[in-house]
């Protein structure tokens, strides 16, 4: 990856959500729901983004765009600091970077047609009268893309399914020719069958236009079909960061080892013999979060240094990052000894 | 070719979503009128009274005021003392009934159509500036709207009218105001609600500056049900007008007639002389009825979600 350009380099980036109480609003603690984190996403390429739900995905998703503004942290689009920038400077960076949404039924306008949810971001920026029959073209033609009928858009939200409405959406993202797209969870409201559509669509515009994804997701299959690297999140920080087959064939983990083992196996044979390590109880709060390791009250190989010291997000092999104390090149962190289908005593 | 090509593209779909003429368009809204037949009813209510309030002179020669105690307690025509002259029968002054309540619509459809102007106003900004603003402003905001809503309705529409005495104006500046907290709090609602939603959020994300978001999306929004909740309460003024009139607190006779007034005065005679009272209140609840069946139908009508699903 070194001869690709880094498109969006994000450092050290926190939001912080407060919680107000008691008779005067005083803000008394804050749910962290980002809390330290740090990436980059290359020109092109498909970011990963996995975790549990509440881990704040969604949140770093929106804190990356500035749609939350992040309370500490720098988000470098092509070198520019998009937390330090007004918000007409702002306006003007975003048509570059977009958004498609988790919920295609609460993202369209349920007053607007197709053609006008669609071409609104060209209204929105200058780009085509409204009304114009160029506008109708450009739309038509998005439509297209997505593989809609183009005579969809006299039509309201309401008359379409999940999938079309999110095909609506991602046209609608579309159209302002975007290097960046922070894709949140846009498969997780649709049915299997659809979800597979959508994700090809969006490979194949990837192919096509070359933008860049952070594709956000809980399924950790679909993420691993369409991801080139993969983001681990527990607790809003990144646990492990690494490319796609190595986080799946030699993740170093506790954690993700364990999501792994929550996969299932098409293959009945070695999905009976193989030994799962399933997570107990549920995340800590993010209003709470535990002394050194986030991961530490749930990971079976916890140690004194765990629960004192947090580790740091460092690079094991290139290109794979961990943060975990037991992790060195010669599977320290490993539930299972590779190779051995026992349980460790 | 070329022809094989159009007829190729011509799915089932695209039949649907042809250009429609306006005679299409026309007959379209017809039968999505027919379909509903109670908004028939109320649009042809609502038509009437104000086709009664608009050209009352043209309706009857007859003047509401006029006395004639000789001609006093006349039954409706229909009755054997009665004559066409006064349909509706005469009151205890001999003031002709079918014209007062004629001419009472005038004073009903001002009260509801201005006291539901000036409260949707007042409630729409302060409602609009408590959901926008949110935090402390929002909560003194709504306090004191609460607050309002929390005094007994009756007591305070008394009190005003005693203080600032009895016109037609006063009527209407008292529901303006006294109704303003309800259109306040379901601004406010949904301008929270519609503020939060995905819409907005993708807007700002495309890089929608707060007038596009707005105009574009917060009020096309808010107006559906904004002008439903107008027709809820323009009858509901009707009938409280009404309500006034009979305790004597609403317009003076002498300058209106009223179907408040009417009620309160022929109640006495409702034992024997019931036309004086009966037409009346016929009047109010139809109007009210009509009012309420509108205010159901416009509600479909201007939500695209029903244009198409309603049965």
């Amino acid at each position: 990856m070194t001869d690709v350009k880094k498109l969006v380099e994000v450092i050290n980036l926190k939001k912080y959500f407060p919680i107000a109480g008691g008779l005067f609003q005083r803000t008394k603690r804050a749910v962290k729901a980002v809390d330290g984190i740090s990436f980059d996403i290359y020109e092109g390429e498909t970011l990963g983004m996995v975790g549990e739900s509440g881990c704040g995905k969604s949140t770093a998703g929106r804190a990356i765009l500035q749609l939350h503004k992040p309370t500490s942290g720098q988000v470098l689009y092509k070198g520019r600091d998009l937390t330090q920038l007004s918000s007409a400077e702002l306006r003007a960076q975003r048509p570059d970077m977009q958004m498609i949404f988790q919920d295609p039924y609460a993202t369209l306008n349920p007053r607007h047609s197709v053609r006008k949810i669609v071409g609104e971001p060209l209204v929105i920026n200058g780009k085509m009268k409204k009304g114009s029959l160029e506008l109708k073209d450009r739309v038509a033609e998005l439509l297209e893309l997505v593989g809609m009928n183009p005579a969809y858009m006299k039509r309201f939200p309401h008359e379409f399914s999940g999938g079309q409405r999110q095909r609506i959406g991602i046209a609608r993202v579309l159209s302002l020719n975007p290097k960046f797209i922070v894709c949140d969870e846009p498969i997780s409201a649709l049915d299997v069958s659809i979800q597979a559509q959508v994700v090809n669509l969006m490979q194949d515009l990837q192919e096509q236009f070359g933008m860049a994804y952070l594709f956000i997701a809980h399924d950790l299959s679909m993420v691993k079909h369409i991801s080139h690297r993969i983001v681990v999140m527990y607790l809003g920080k990144i646990m492990e960061m690494t490319d796609r087959n190595t986080l799946f064939d030699d993740p170093l983990h506790p954690y993700t080892q364990s999501l792994n083992s929550a996969v299932p196996i098409p293959n009945p044979e070695i999905e009976i013999t193989r030994t799962r390590f399933i997570l107990e109880g549920d995340p800590p709060s993010p209003a709470n979060p535990p002394s050194g390791c986030v991961f530490h009250t749930r990971c079976p190989l916890v140690t004194e240094e765990c629960i004192t010291v947090e580790p740091q997000f460092r690079e094991i092999t290139p290109g794979h990052f961990v943060a975990c104390h037991l992790a060195n090149t010669t599977g320290g962190s490993k539930i299972f000894i590779p190779d051995s289908k026992k349980e460790p005593s | 070719m070329a022809d094989k090509d159009t007829k190729s593209h011509q799915t089932i779909d695209s039949l649907l979503d042809t250009e429609k003429t306006f005679k299409d368009r026309l007959a379209y809204f017809g039968r999505f009128l027919w379909r509903d037949r109670g908004g028939v009813i109320g649009l042809t209510v609502f038509l009437i009274v104000v086709f009664a309030a608009v050209f009352a002179p043209l309706i009857t020669n007859q003047s509401p005021f006029d006395q004639n105690l000789r001609s006093s307690k006349l039954p409706p025509a229909w009755k054997e003392e009665g004559t066409w002259e006064h349909p509706f029968g005469t009151d205890s002054l001999g003031k002709d009934v079918f014209s007062r309540v004629i001419y009472g619509t005038r004073v009903s459809l001002m009260v509801g159509l201005f006291g539901v102007l000036i409260a949707s106003i007042l409630g729409l900004l302060i409602g609009a500036i408590a959901g926008y603003a949110g935090g402390r402003l929002d909560a003194a905001i709504m306090g004191g709207v609460n607050l309002i809503l929390s005094l007994p309705y009756l007591l305070f529409v008394v009190f005003i009218a005693t203080v600032l005495g009895r016109s037609l104006l006063n009527v209407i500046l008292i529901f303006g105001i006294t109704d303003a907290p309800i259109f306040a709090r379901v601004t406010r609602g949904e301008v929270l609600r519609i503020r939060e939603s995905g819409y907005v959020e993708s807007a700002i994300s495309a890089g929608a500056r707060w007038p596009t978001i707005i105009f574009d999306h917060i009020i096309p929004n808010l107006l559906g049900p904004l002008i439903t909740l107008a027709t809820f309460e323009m009858s509901a003024m009707i009938f409280y007008e009404a309500g006034l009139g009979f305790l004597g607190l609403s317009v003076p006779p002498n300058e209106y007639p009223t179907w408040g007034n009417m009620l309160a005065a022929g109640r006495k005679y409702m034992t024997s002389y019931p036309w004086m009272a009966s037409f009346p209140g016929l009047a109010i609840m139809f109007t009210s009825l009509g009012m309420n069946l509108l205010g159901d139908w416009l509600r479909d009508v201007l939500d695209p979600r029903m244009r198409r699903s309603r049965k």
